[in-house]
């Protein structure tokens, strides 16, 4: 990409013409689809591992990566996939990892809570909860030092929100006027814990008022207005005015992880959310009665993603694994 | 009070290092004897269920460096129960390691309270050939090679430190005072490991006991891989122990 190029990109984000209506429902359709779809192959004993899933929680990964170039940076969370799609990791790739093979987007070496691709400024998803803080203050110092316009966004739960390193970065973007989001996705249970257990009970986003940013609560099914809180922060973020820490309220459709027994939600809690505020649902109503996209263009990218992810599945379960010279490998750059 | 915190997976200590190395570790000895820290923290190691680099590590010998701090890694459920009321007894921090994998395993274990003390070794298996020191899990895969290796006509003893602090160097020098031979098995990465440490100590103060070169077997220098077929030759097992066994009594195999 040529630096107009980039630019011109860049002039784009924020508006949400007809492309960018359709490039967002397509993000989250993939999310979802790659979601359910390894609920259900995870449930026959073929994935390995732990597997945190995203659905519900897509308009937060869309909405905010809506915003960003290819040359930002993403820090993530054990729940990692769908800011990894958002991001534009390949889909295929990240299927091949999630199993444990050679072709994996970090070849069958990280799986499901370590999918990264840093030439896409994904800087991956992470097993240690509070883990992405520090790591997008690194990458928005090097921006400003750097002097470019990048940015870098730290996806974290409800239950990392409580961490210490989330609370020192905060004061150190501030601090330094980092070019950094902090976006606090509060699905209201941090593993099994209810975040009326973890902390008193008050807006996670009003803790940013201590380290002087800008802090706001975002319905984290709402795509729109998710993209717009999202679209104010990156651009003070661009345009040197500091760190902001945006909290998004959400749920997440599954358990903690694939397995989880969920002893602690109530009957069908799941069930209304699904029918109240689904994201794709609302999107959907919203673009089709507002006459500004036609069901039947919607149903189009629901059966090509409903292919890609048949495919990345097929491609994932016949691929090779990784040979065993390959446990020796990649620990140091030079040895 | 004498808390017991849960602490998961020991990959996540390193957000709150500070307050058990720097703090829980040295109070007695800052604040010349006059504190005690009677706490115990309860933390999963090891590989073997594809849980990648950030939930599969060892790091016991992180711990067992530190001095203040007592380790104990059983290896059983009848140990794992008296180590730890005896862990929670004591008035000193101690981190007490259980390998996930183990949590499966089923044993004898009586309803009445009773208590191991910290520090004292068992004597696994009895042999005269060889000894291998393996530390919790590994005790098993010593075992296993172990009954391989007496079809052979090698007899393996198999010894099971329970702590690595404080470590019991009596009942090791023993062992190899009888066999001169030893082998440690250790499921973390081989350097600044217990297998180096046991290795180096045993070196130092049994060398004249020792007829061939002791022997590691240990994880690779590499972090725990996510893939399944990586990550079963990252964990030593009953054939890796067999070979390095093999090798100080003069049957070298190429592993």
């Amino acid at each position: 990409m040529t630096e107009a190029e980039v630019a011109g990109a860049r002039e784009r984000h924020g508006e949400l013409d007809k492309a960018a209506l359709l490039d967002a429902y397509r993000t989250m359709r993939t999310i979802r689809d790659f979601e359910e779809r390894l609920h259900t192959e995870f449930a026959t004993g073929e994935i390995p591992g732990f597997v945190h899933l995203y659905a519900g929680e897509e308009a937060i990964a869309a909405g905010f990566m809506a915003h960003l170039d290819g040359d930002d940076y993403v820090a993530s969370t054990h729940r990692g996939h769908g800011h990894s799609i958002a991001k534009g990791c390949d889909v295929k790739g990240m299927m091949l990892e999630i199993y444990g093979k050679d072709g994996g987007i970090c070849r069958g070496k990280g799986g499901s809570m370590h999918i990264a691709d840093l030439d896409k400024g994904m800087l991956g998803a992470n097993g240690i909860v509070g883990g992405g803080p520090p790591l997008v203050c690194g990458v928005g110092l090097s921006a400003k030092v750097r002097g470019t316009d990048q940015v870098a966004i730290s996806f974290t739960g409800d239950g990392g929100a409580n961490q210490g390193t989330v609370f020192e970065s905060m004061n150190l973007a501030s601090a330094w006027d980092l070019p950094v989001i902090f976006v606090i996705e509060n699905n209201g249970y941090a593993e099994a814990t209810a975040q009326a257990f973890s902390s008193k009970g008050i807006d996670i986003a009003k803790r940013a008022d201590g380290f002087s940013m800008p802090g706001v609560v975002v319905d984290g099914h709402d795509f729109f207005a998710v993209h717009e809180a999202a679209g104010e922060a990156i651009r003070r973020a661009r345009e040197g005015g500091g760190p902001s820490l945006i909290e998004c309220k959400v749920n997440r459709y599954y358990g903690h992880f694939e397995g989880d027994a969920q002893t602690y939600r109530a009957d069908n809690e799941v069930e209304n959310i699904r029918k109240e505020k689904d994201c794709l649902m609302l999107f959907r109503q919203r673009v089709t009665s507002a006459g500004l996209i036609e069901e039947s263009e919607l149903d189009k990218i629901d059966e090509e993603v409903k292919n890609l992810i048949d495919e990345a599945v097929k491609e994932a379960k016949e691929a090779p694994e990784p040979t065993p010279d390959k446990l020796l490998t990649d620990v140091y750059v030079s040895y | 009070m004498r808390p017991i915190a849960e602490l998961m997976f020991v990959d996540f200590m390193g957000v709150c290092f500070d307050q058990i190395y720097n703090q829980a570790a040295k109070f007695r000895y800052m604040f010349g004897g006059k504190a005690v820290t009677p706490m115990v923290i309860r933390t999963m190691y090891g590989a073997g269920i594809r849980a990648a680099a950030q939930h599969s590590q060892a790091l016991y010998p992180i711990f067992t460096h530190i001095p203040g701090l007592k380790v104990v890694i059983p290896s059983n459920p009848y140990d794992a129960k008296g180590l730890m009321i005896a862990a929670i007894r004591d008035d000193d921090p101690v981190i007490f390691f259980e390998n996930k994998v183990l949590y499966a395993v089923e044993g004898d274990v009586p309803e009445e309270p009773y208590t191991i003390p910290l520090g004292e070794a068992e004597i696994v298996r009895e042999g005269e050939d060889v000894t291998i020191v393996a530390i919790g899990r590994m005790v098993s895969m010593a075992e296993q090679a172990a009954a391989s290796l007496a079809d052979d006509g090698i007899e393996v003893e198999i010894v099971d430190p329970r702590t690595t602090s404080p470590l019991d160097t009596d009942t090791i020098y023993e062992s190899i005072e009888n066999t001169g031979r030893l082998v440690v098995v250790d499921e973390s990465n081989p350097r600044c490991s217990l297998a180096s440490d046991i290795v180096s100590l045993v070196t130092q103060n049994c060398f004249e006991h020792l007829k061939s070169a002791p022997q590691m077997v240990t994880a690779p220098h590499t972090p725990p891989p996510f893939s399944g077929s990586l990550e079963d030759l990252y964990v030593p097992d009953p054939e890796k122990v067999a070979n390095a066994v093999r090798q100080t009594v003069g049957q070298g195999v190429a592993s």
